[in-house]
């Protein structure tokens, strides 16, 4: 009995111990736990046995870095033990007593917890400034402006010592409207004996609305790089330089304090006063660039509004015209530019500016009130009055004639926009029961053929229809054909001769009625006398053929007035017995 | 055998009595109908259009009341399908114009273009005419082509001549496109979602992975058809099956 007692109190203290033993096997360690704000803890996870997943969601104080793992291999007294690290950088995210929890680590399917670890994080600032090795800081040029005031915000970065890997998250810019000042500075300064390189950002920042604004933290996340302490090669090998000796870095975070800005709403214009919506510092300017000029004809009116402040927002001064005047604005050109000082820049508003009618005009000076936060007053700037003389237009005798739209005005007319949706009625029409016959694809085919088809009985109609052609009016047209050919300049003498050959050849049969190519001049005077032409024109045209035939075998070559002659011959030979 | 030629008889009068009675037709259904339709009776109108559809009748203005008869009983995928089954006869009409877009502006899913934007361009005017003009213009100037050589064969005029090269062209063009929107009808399905939400699986079964998910009125290519699945397409990147019941072939 006493032996199953003692069997059963080992068992329960054995299956006691048993989860100590796991919590053994699964541990966090950090490299310390009192940091200063910004500074970085390193912690592992070390997993004994067989490796496992570690869940670091559970971390809600730091910012976790995961930072790779490793495994190391021990064998002792032949006993082989193996433990996995998985490492972590931790930056605190606020001071105070952070805890970081019991981390969860799964293994084979079984999950095993680490131990919670506490972490005392004391502020940065109760480090003295000249102490440490970097540090933040941000300002604001006004911490009390206007709505619509530009401001400055800057953020300093200042390192004594070599970083790396800097990476900064901006406030959040909620209730401003901000805009990076591209040029960043960096300058060198001695803070109680000690460089600091000191780097400023800049955001030009305009409060929208009045009230208690603030601007949250800004926050750089840099490594900073430190030498590794091994120790140097007595014999001052190359290898000793800073390029070969490896180096630590360590990630730190950085956030500045949040900055409260109250933000006075603008004072009320005073009476009478158009108060154009600029906060700052503006001067206006207006100028012509004609004083004399005729009804009808334009001059440009130039206006500039320039200064530091919300320049974008600026509109043109109202300009207050007789109604002889037709006005057409062009698109204000702008150009505006970020500076440490705000929003500096000018806009320009280009007007053309028609009179209608001659005469002596003045057109009153342009006026602009802003708001100056640095005399917490509205300040009004005005123009020269503008002199304008025109004169009786040359083109029209009545310049009253002229009658431009303004183009400014707008029509009256309105998009038509739905005010109702539904869709429209069914159709009641009894046709809509009769099957509708698309074109099918045969009967497509059969229309595209049918005209080509049609074509084709015309031309075999057209063939079957038509006349055997009348000898002599072949022979007409061939004489008329060859003796047109003939007549081309730049012909060749044997081109020539041979087309008067046969323009008159082709004549002759064709009074004769008969066809032919060739002839003689003898059968030539048979055939006209037979078809009943005078002795004379057959004796005529005989021999003009004889000329020619002479002409074309004997290779005498003929002069320009000889060609001449011989053209004129044959057109009065052929008209002759035609 | 001589105990059944009374039974035959009169099995033959009762068809041939009872048909005209049983049978109603046409057009009072279609009447019928659109006294349904404007009374508010919509789901009456639906069956007895579609009865009239069903027996053969394809008529633009009966599938413009089906659509309409339909949208009114908030079946959108239906509505569509019988929308885009008039426009497929008269694709200009301007009542079914205005009703399909406002259908259209009802549906959830993007439209898509699954042509390119190139071919949109070089192949204009397929697009921007319908099937029915891209014929009858091809018709047209076939004809013309053809007048213009008969008149040049006829007077030997060049005037013709010249005429002729360009409606020839035309002819060939207008032609080619018509026969192209044939094959196009012929071979190339389309179809429309018909349930309100539809998965689109990798694979017939419902444990098949959803690829992604239609809504009703969507208009899809239809690529292959199983006995129970169609393979649809909505985008270049975007295919998988639908059983056949969630869609409705244009």
């Amino acid at each position: 009995m006493v032996r199953w007692i003692t069997f059963t109190l080992i068992s329960l203290a054995l299956l006691c111990s048993a989860p100590s033993a796991v919590a053994e096997a699964v541990r966090a360690i950090v490299d310390r736990t009192h940091v200063s704000a910004g500074e970085s803890i390193h912690l592992a996870v070390a997993i004994q046995g067989p490796d496992g997943d570690v869940d670091t969601s559970g971390i809600r104080d730091f910012k976790v870095l995961p930072r790779g793992s490793g495994t190391s291999i021990q064998i002792i007294n032949g006993r082989t033990t193996r433990e996995t690290r998985h490492n972590f950088m931790l930056i605190p995210l606020r001071n105070g007593r952070l805890s970081i929890p019991g981390l969860p680590v799964s293994i084979d399917g079984k999950t095993y917890h680490t131990a919670a670890i506490a972490v005392t994080v004391t502020a940065a600032s109760d480090t003295p400034q000249d102490q440490r090795e970097v540090f933040v800081q941000n300002e604001v040029s006004d911490e009390n402006p206007y709505v619509g005031q530009a401001i400055t915000y800057t953020f300093k970065l200042s390192q004594a010592v070599q970083i790396t890997n800097a990476r900064f998250q901006p406030p959040d810019f909620e209730g401003f409207e901000a805009d990076e000042i591209e040029d960043q500075q960096s300058f060198r300064s001695i803070i109680s004996g000690r460089e600091y390189l000191t780097t400023k950002v800049t955001y030009v920042v305009v409060p929208l609305s009045a009230g208690e604004h603030t601007l949250g933290p800004a926050q750089l996340q840099c490594g900073i790089v430190r030498s590794n302490n091994r120790r140097r090669d007595p014999l001052g090998s190359i290898f000793d330089d800073s390029f070969f000796r490896p180096r630590n870095v360590e990630t730190k975070l950085f956030n500045t304090e949040p900055l409260t800005l109250r933000v006075r709403p603008l004072p009320p214009a005073p009476d009478k006063v158009r108060f154009s919506g600029l906060v700052g510092n503006f001067e206006v300017s207006a100028q012509m660039d004609i004083a004399r000029l005729k009804a009808g004809d334009s001059a440009t009116l130039t206006v500039v509004v320039e200064g530091i402040g919300n320049i974008m927002d600026a509109q043109a001064p109202e300009l207050i015209l007789p109604d002889t005047f037709k006005i057409y604005d062009d698109n204000p050109a702008e150009d505006i530019s970020i500076t440490p000082a705000g929003y500096k820049g000018r806009k320009v508003f280009r007007s053309a500016v028609v009179p209608v009618m001659p005469g002596e005009f003045t057109i009153a000076p342009l006026t602009l009130t802003y708001f100056d936060p640095s005399k917490a007053r509205y300040i009004t700037r005005t123009t020269q009055a503008i002199d304008l003389m025109v004169a009786p237009s040359d083109r029209i005798d009545g310049v009253a004639a002229f009658t431009a739209p303004n183009f400014s005005l707008k029509s009256g007319k309105t998009k038509v926009e739905f005010t109702g949706r539904d869709i429209l009625p069914i159709k009641t029409e009894i046709d809509a029961i009769t099957t509708h016959h698309p074109l099918s694809a045969p009967a497509f085919s059969l229309w595209m053929v049918l005209p080509a088809i049609l074509f084709g009985g015309f031309r075999m109609a057209l063939r079957w229809g038509r006349k055997p052609a009348d000898t002599r009016e072949v022979m007409i047209k061939k004489s008329a054909l060859s003796f047109k050919r003939a007549g081309k300049p730049h012909l060749s003498e044997a081109d020539f001769v041979s087309g008067l050959y046969k323009a008159l050849a082709y004549a002759i049969f064709a009074k004769a009625g008969t066809s032919g190519e060739l002839l003689t001049y003898t059968e030539a005077g048979s055939l006209l006398e037979t078809a009943g032409v005078s002795t004379e024109t057959a004796r005529t045209a005989s021999q003009l053929l004889e000329t020619i035939e002479s002409a074309k075998y004997s290779g005498r070559p003929l002069n320009p007035e000889g060609r001449k002659q011989l053209l004129a011959d044959v057109r009065r030979v052929v008209r002759r017995i035609s | 055998m001589k105990h059944l030629h009374p039974i035959a008889f009169m099995c033959f009068l009762l068809i041939f009595i009872a048909q005209p009675a049983v049978a109603e037709d046409p057009a009072r259904q279609f009447i019928n109908g659109t006294e349904a339709y404007n009374a508010g009776d919509y789901q009456t109108a639906i069956e007895l259009f579609t009865r009239i559809a069903d027996g053969g009748v394809r008529n633009t203005k009966l599938y413009y009341n089906l659509g309409n008869a339909h949208l009114k009983q908030d079946d959108l995928g239906r509505a569509i399908l019988w929308y885009e089954r008039a426009r497929r006869l008269k694709p200009g009409d301007p009542d079914l114009t205005f009703n399909y877009e406002y259908a259209l502006s009802l549906t959830q899913d993007e439209k898509t273009e699954t042509t390119s934007p190139l071919s949109r361009i070089l192949f204009f005017w397929k697009y921007a005419y319908s099937k029915q003009s891209i014929q009858w213009a091809a018709l047209v100037v076939n004809a013309l082509f053809w007048i213009v050589l008969i008149a040049y064969v006829a007077s030997g005029k060049r005037l013709f001549k010249r005429l002729g090269a360009p409606l020839l062209f035309l002819t060939l063009l207008l032609t080619a496109t018509a026969a192209y929107n044939y094959y196009e009808t012929a071979r190339i399905r389309h179809g429309v979602i018909l349930p309100e939400q539809v998965s689109v699986r990798s694979g017939f079964s419902d444990s098949a992975t959803e690829l992604f998910v239609l809504h009703a009125g969507t208009r899809v290519v239809v690529q292959k058809q199983s006995d129970t699945h169609f393979r649809v397409k909505y985008a270049d990147d975007k295919i998988g099956w639908i059983p056949l019941t969630d869609i409705g072939l244009i």
